[in-house]
Formats: C-alpha cells, sequence, structure tokens
C-alpha cells in the first residue's frame, strides 16, 4: 500500500504538465477555431485559401510528427523553444485546425433565413454573425466540441515524446525502474477521472443550452 | 407619394429569367397585392426591393431614393452601403417560414433590432414591443421561445418584429403559405387590420379571397412579366388577360 502511495505522488506529479497543456490547449484553440471559421466562409479567396492550407495541413500530419517538428525541427532553424513551450504551440495550432472545421459546420449549418430576417431588421454582418448565428452555432458544434476535448486529454500523453515529465511518462519511468506494471493502472485511472470530468462538464453545457429548440 | 418604383428590372438565376423588364410602383397608403402561378417571379420580385436578390438590370427606388441600380443604370448612381441600409430599414418583411430567432425569446425577438438598429433604449424598445404583442394577441407569451410557438403565433411574432422599427412600407412574402389552413385566419386578420390603418403594404399570396378583400390593387405576374394589374373587381371579375383567366379558372 505504501508502494502504491509513493508511486501516485510521482505520477500524479505529471498532472502538473498534463492538466496546464490541456487547459491552455483548449482556452487558445476555441478562439482560433471560431475566428479561422469566420475566415473559412468569408469573401476573401486569399485568406479562405490560407485557412484550408492550415487545416489541411495540421489534420493531415500526426500530432506526434507535428511534436517533433516544432520542438527538434524548429529549433534547428533558430525557434529555440522549451519543450512545454513547443507542447503547448503544437497543440493549440493541432486543435485549432480541428475547431475551424467544427465550427465551420455549425456555422454554415444555420438557416439562411437566420441570415436574411437579420439583413431586413437592419443588422450588420458583424452583428448577424455575433448576435444571432454564432450562438446558434455554438450550440450545435457542442456534441463534436466535447468529443474533441475527450481526445485532447489523451492526446496530451504525446508530450512524453518530447521529454516532458507528464502521468504517462512518469508512469513509464516507475515501470521501468520496479518492473512492476501497477503504475500503468493508476494513470488509466487518472485519465479516465479526466475524462469523466470532461463529460460531466460538457453535460452540464449542453444542458445549459437546452432552453431552446 | 410614391414608397417603392421599381424600373425595368431584369433579373436571371443562370440562364433563366425569372424577372422581365418589370416595372412596379407603390403609392402611399396603398394595399397591393400581387398574385400568379408559383415560379412566376413574385416572391423574387420582393424579395429585390429587400436586396435578398440581386438584379442584373434597371433601378429600385424607395421613397424617391435610388438604393438599387444596375446594368445599364449602374454608372448613373453612386449608392453608398450606408444607403442601401437605410432604404432597407423602411421597408418591414415577412417571411413565409417566419425565421424567428430560435435563440431568443419572444420580446428578445422584437426589441433586438430596435436596440441594436435603432439604438432604442431597453426601456423604450421593451414597452413598443408589448405594445405590439398586445396588438398580435399575444402579450401572454411574451417570454417564451419560439419553437413553443404554433405557426400562426410565430407568424404573428414575426410581424410584430417587423413592425418594431416602424417601417413605412410591409412587405408580405406568402405569410400563410407554410401554416395549416385553420392557422391562416389569425394571421390575415391582423395583416387586413394593418391595411384597414392604411398601411402601406404589398402582399404576394395564394389567398385569392384574402387578396380580392384587402387589396386596392392585384398585380398578376406569370413567368417574370406583370400580365394585368388592376382593382381586385376587376381582376377577379372581369380579367382582360386570357392566361389570368385560366389561372383563376384552376384555384376558384
Amino acid at each position: 500500500m505504501d508502494y502504491i502511495i509513493n508511486i501516485s505522488k510521482f505520477i500524479l506529479q505529471g498532472s502538473k504538465i498534463t492538466l496546464s497543456l490541456y487547459v491552455i490547449t483548449m482556452i487558445f484553440s476555441i478562439p482560433i477555431g471560431i475566428i479561422g471559421a469566420i475566415g473559412k466562409i468569408s469573401r476573401f479567396k486569399v485568406l479562405r485559401h490560407i485557412i484550408s492550407f492550415y487545416t489541411w495541413l495540421l489534420r493531415g500530419t500526426p500530432l506526434m510528427l507535428q511534436l517533433f517538428f516544432v520542438y527538434y525541427g524548429l529549433g534547428v532553424w533558430g525557434f529555440k523553444m522549451t519543450s512545454f513551450q513547443a507542447a503547448c504551440f503544437t497543440f493549440v495550432l493541432n486543435y485549432g485546425a480541428y475547431f475551424v472545421e467544427i465550427f465551420r459546420g455549425g456555422i454554415q449549418s444555420i438557416d439562411k433565413g437566420q441570415y436574411e430576417a437579420a439583413h431586413c431588421l437592419g443588422l450588420t454582418y458583424k452583428q448577424t454573425m455575433t448576435r444571432i448565428v454564432i450562438p446558434q452555432a455554438v450550440k450545435r458544434v457542442l456534441p463534436p466540441l466535447s468529443n474533441e476535448a475527450i481526445t485532447l486529454v489523451k492526446d496530451t500523453a504525446l508530450v512524453a515524446s518530447i521529454t516532458l515529465a507528464d502521468v504517462t511518462r512518469n508512469a513509464k519511468q516507475v515501470v521501468s525502474r520496479d518492473f512492476n506494471t501497477s503504475a500503468y493502472l493508476l494513470a488509466a485511472i487518472f485519465y479516465l477521472a479526466f475524462t469523466t470530468v470532461v463529460v460531466w462538464v460538457f453535460n452540464k453545457i449542453e444542458n445549459k443550452y437546452g432552453f431552446y429548440n | 407619394m410614391e414608397m417603392i418604383r421599381a424600373t425595368n428590372i431584369c433579373k436571371n438565376f443562370d440562364t433563366l429569367e425569372v424577372l422581365k423588364n418589370i416595372d412596379f410602383s407603390i403609392s402611399q397608403g396603398e394595399v397591393v397585392s400581387v398574385i400568379g402561378p408559383s415560379g412566376s417571379g413574385k416572391s423574387t420580385l420582393l424579395r429585390c426591393f429587400h436586396q435578398l436578390e440581386s438584379i442584373h438590370e434597371g433601378t429600385i427606388e424607395v421613397e424617391g431614393k435610388v438604393i438599387v441600380a444596375e446594368g445599364s443604370q449602374k454608372n448613373n448612381y453612386t449608392i453608398s452601403a450606408e444607403e442601401k441600409r437605410q432604404g432597407v430599414l423602411k421597408m418591414g418583411m415577412v417571411f413565409q417560414d417566419f425565421n424567428l430567432f430560435p435563440h431568443k425569446t419572444v420580446l428578445e425577438n422584437i426589441i433586438e433590432a430596435p436596440i441594436i438598429v435603432l439604438h432604442k433604449t431597453r426601456e423604450e424598445a421593451v414597452k413598443k414591443a408589448e405594445e405590439l404583442l398586445d396588438r398580435v394577441g399575444l402579450l401572454y407569451k411574451r417570454d417564451v421561445y419560439p419553437s413553443q410557438l404554433s405557426g400562426g403565433q410565430k407568424q404573428r411574432i414575426a410581424i410584430a418584429r417587423a413592425l418594431a422599427l416602424d417601417p413605412d412600407i410591409m412587405l408580405f412574402d406568402e405569410p400563410t403559405s407554410s401554416l395549416d389552413p385553420e392557422l391562416v385566419g389569425e394571421v390575415l386578420k391582423v395583416i387586413k387590420d394593418l391595411a384597414e390603418e392604411k398601411r402601406t403594404m404589398i402582399i404576394v399570396t395564394h389567398e385569392m379571397a384574402f387578396a380580392q378583400e384587402v387589396s386596392d390593387r392585384v398585380v398578376f405576374m406569370d413567368e417574370g412579366r406583370i400580365l394585368e394589374e388592376g382593382p381586385p373587381e376587376k381582376i377577379f371579375k372581369n380579367p382582360d388577360n386570357e392566361r389570368m383567366q385560366t389561372f383563376l379558372g384552376k384555384i376558384i
């Protein structure tokens, strides 16, 4: 039992990295998604192409490869970052790309009658987007958004590959040191608890938006 | 005074000509019904006034100001985006599918534009909204969401929402076409009320008896042209146009 408590403490030290990476990624990638989605449906062709290229590139290559590239590759070119900065940078860009496409789908699913009504009432395009379209789109994207939020919990484990001492890496160290796999079980329990909280939070938000159909 | 004047309007959807050299005008206090078979261009004409559809030729004036000029007229006018918007604000629009904002309550739907666009205070906007709700008989639905309303109720709210901006002209685009038959009456009653106030209105409709009852003038459209127009007694009882005669023969 002492052994379990001891290694639990060590593994949980890694949760600082896991949790802060998670929170930073969510905070920055969702606004990127909303702004990118608006850009992608705008009438500026060049902007649309730039955003399409961004989502094509970031969704079309492995996240782990992107991590290696940002941490080791960019370093060679003089963009030196700590491994945690590199992880945040990569995760925000990668998840931002997915969120762009999710929000674009949500915004485009809003009936064109909503735009027409807003136009006839004299609302500007910006007012139409911020007051009429995006609030409705947010409700529609909550299910795919919560999927991504759950995937992100587990994707954070990839940072172990660029030497960050997160929950997964600490667990692996314990197993290699002690030849005892119970550390893996503890890590699994941590991730399960984490995703449970995420699911609970998203259910709360969905209920909050359940006030209209 | 002429409230809207459309001169030589042409519109195509790709190769299909939906409006062919239309001339149309409406004076203050006039109630005009536009009738005709599906695909005749009557909704498109109405939507052009609100710039929901672009035109390829012609001009549209609202209260003497040109707000749309295209084709051969394009270079004769410079029209700013703000002038276009001011033109739009003179006209209230009621859609076939209501287009209420589902995430806002009935009251919020009505006060949105007065507050955001006309910069009224919330108190003023709410007061006016409550008067309008009372007028369409739905004050008791003030705080519910549109999904909890019947079609007829939704359309009455949509009318109140358009009226909240005090438009000089009301445009109705088939306001009862999406409604169950038993709900049509309550919406027509509200529109008739407005007609009796001598508001300037254009009503695109399939309700012939209603058009006959409320209109000062009826316009018959087919295949993108206005084929006949005149007082309802003349149009419905004694039309000159052969196409109009067959159209009426089919529906009455």
